[in-house]
């Protein structure tokens, strides 16, 4: 699985339109809207969290998958198990450069100053909520064909973000309300907002801690079942 | 000692209404070079996606070295390229065969994985940006980096130029010399399967129309058609010219089945006379197919 990822992470990071999108659309915002305020960064990390799981693990499964690449892959010795995991991996892994630049620009520009250990939760808390959309992307890129798949993580990623409140300001009208507490981007931003305010997490609610683990068994789920079913991967 | 490297025994597969095995058999030793041959569509890519436990038989059973293909596969005992198998977006050939020599455990070196395969020069260029040729060879690369006991080669030079098919069936051989690697390649080139091939297996509508060394094969197989117009054609004497071993008539249209078509020719004009019309063709492997389906060329 190892020589996977190194080789997934490779061609991730060769990819100038994904870190533009991943690493200087949320530094940028940061510093135009959000300087000083660490909810405005916390955001922004949430933003290039959830994106960079998203589309490492899903975005280009799709055209793996339309080349005849996986089919290639499936006669080596590694196993479908392992490709699945070095996904998740490598979803996970690809969070960092946007998560560590919206943090360096909160330094240095926004003068942000937490202390280390609000850091280092902050930055655990994004980790590993980063996983529900890793296994939505990976089963986004395993459904979708070629160019939707593409549109569909940036769709699903935007409506998440949009939906969840990590982009845009103040609480949705009626009914939608409710909805952003249903989706995993909401309490992953509630989580972050608690890791740099240095409040325990348990004050985000255990109901979102509940979301999460929702959106991560389903999304888990649907993904092993395309496996499944899927005879081209 | 380990039984043999490929085992196919009655296999059948449908996909849908197609039939595309039909209790198929046969048996591939260690250290053979057999080539599966046939046109499109005769079961080919489907034998050898069985042979690597890419698909289920619906009946019978495959073996491949000793134990089930998904077994050899997950071992890292069989290298294949396949025919569907693709490179991807965004890599270099250097990244490819890196990644492959990982998986594989690192039998090999990266460098001498590009050198086989003659992709040295090519080791920086994006997998994309290559011609089919080249594209053949990173899979040829990606087949061979665990030093496989069993390798699977699907259409291998089905986009190669002449000079490309030669450079790329000296690499097999290379292997084959220096590993004692089993070859079980696909092809539709009965040229091929004559000159690399230790034995050819004949796939015709899913079933194994003939099993024979590749002189015999050829023989059955190869040759050319004469066809032409003759008043009173008399099939006894036209069997008699030589090189004809088959001699179809319909309506004074004639058609002649034969090893030399020169001499056949020849004899047509001086010892039948009266000959108009005609035309000389390859015995394309589709017809020599069905004749062999048929059972009439055996």
């Amino acid at each position: 699985m190892l020589p996977l990822v190194r080789f997934e992470l490779v061609r991730a990071l060769r990819n100038v339109k994904y870190l533009v999108f991943l690493v200087a659309v949320p530094v940028g915002f940061y510093l135009m809207w959000g300087r000083g305020s660490d909810a405005a960064l916390v955001a922004m990390a949430v933003y290039a969290a959830t994106g960079g799981a998203l589309m490492a693990a899903g975005g280009g499964v799709a055209d793996d998958r339309a080349q005849g690449w996986l089919r290639q892959l499936r006669v080596t010795p590694l196993s479908g198990a392992r490709w699945l995991a070095g996904r998740v991996v490598l979803g996970v892994v690809m969070t960092l450069p946007g998560i560590l630049a919206v943090c360096l620009a909160a330094v240095l520009v926004g003068h942000a100053d937490l202390p280390p250990a609000r850091w280092a939760a902050l930055a655990g808390v994004l980790l590993a909520g980063s996983l529900p959309f890793c296994l939505l992307g990976l089963f986004l890129g395993l459904t979708l064909r070629g160019k939707t798949a593409q549109l569909g993580i940036v769709v699903v990623f935007f409506a998440l973000a949009a939906l969840g409140g990590v982009i845009g300001q103040g609480d949705l009208p009626g009914a939608w309300q409710r909805v952003r507490e249903l989706t995993p981007s909401h309490s992953l931003l509630l989580y972050g907002d608690a890791a740099a305010s240095g409040r325990d997490g348990r004050s985000a609610g255990l109901g979102q801690a509940g979301v999460l683990a929702a959106w991560t068994a389903l999304a888990g789920a649907a993904v092993l079942a395309r496996r499944r079913w899927s005879s081209d991967g | 000692m380990e039984r043999a490297a490929v085992e196919f025994h009655e296999v059948s597969k449908r996909y849908g209404q197609v039939r595309a095995l039909d209790a198929a058999g046969f048996t591939v030793a260690r250290g053979e070079t057999v080539s599966l041959l046939g046109h499109n569509g005769a079961g080919k890519s489907t034998a050898v996606a069985l042979m690597l436990g890419l698909v289920r038989p619906d009946g019978g059973r495959v073996g491949v070295l000793g134990g089930s293909p998904a077994r050899a596969v997950a071992r890292g005992r069989v290298g294949a390229m396949l025919q569907s198998g693709g490179l991807p977006d965004g890599a270099s050939v250097r990244d490819i065969v890196r990644l492959a020599c990982g998986l594989y455990g690192g039998r090999r070196r990266i460098g001498e994985v590009l050198e086989l395969a003659g992709l040295t020069e090519l080791a920086g260029r994006r997998a994309t940006a290559l011609s089919g040729g080249q594209a053949q060879r990173v899979r040829f690369a990606i087949a061979v980096a665990g030093r496989p006991e069993l390798l699977f080669l699907d259409e291998p030079t089905v986009a190669m130029d002449v000079e490309a098919r030669r450079e790329f069936w000296d690499a097999v051989r290379a292997c084959r010399e220096t590993e004692g690697t089993t070859v079980v390649f696909a092809t539709h080139y009965l040229e091929e399967a004559d000159q690399f091939a230790d034995r050819v297996v004949v796939l015709g509508h899913g079933r194994v129309v003939a099993d024979a060394a590749p002189a015999t094969v050829k023989a059955r197989v190869g040759g050319r058609i004469v066809r032409c117009v003759l008043a009173e054609p008399d099939p006894q004497r036209l069997l008699a010219l030589p090189g004809v071993t088959e001699v179809t008539v319909r309506a004074g249209q004639v058609e002649l089945r034969t090893d030399d078509a020169d001499r056949t020719v020849g004899a047509l004009y001086s010892a039948i006379g009266g000959v108009r019309d005609l035309e000389v063709t390859g015995a394309g492997l589709d017809e020599a197919l069905i004749l062999l389906s048929s059972g009439k060329a055996a």
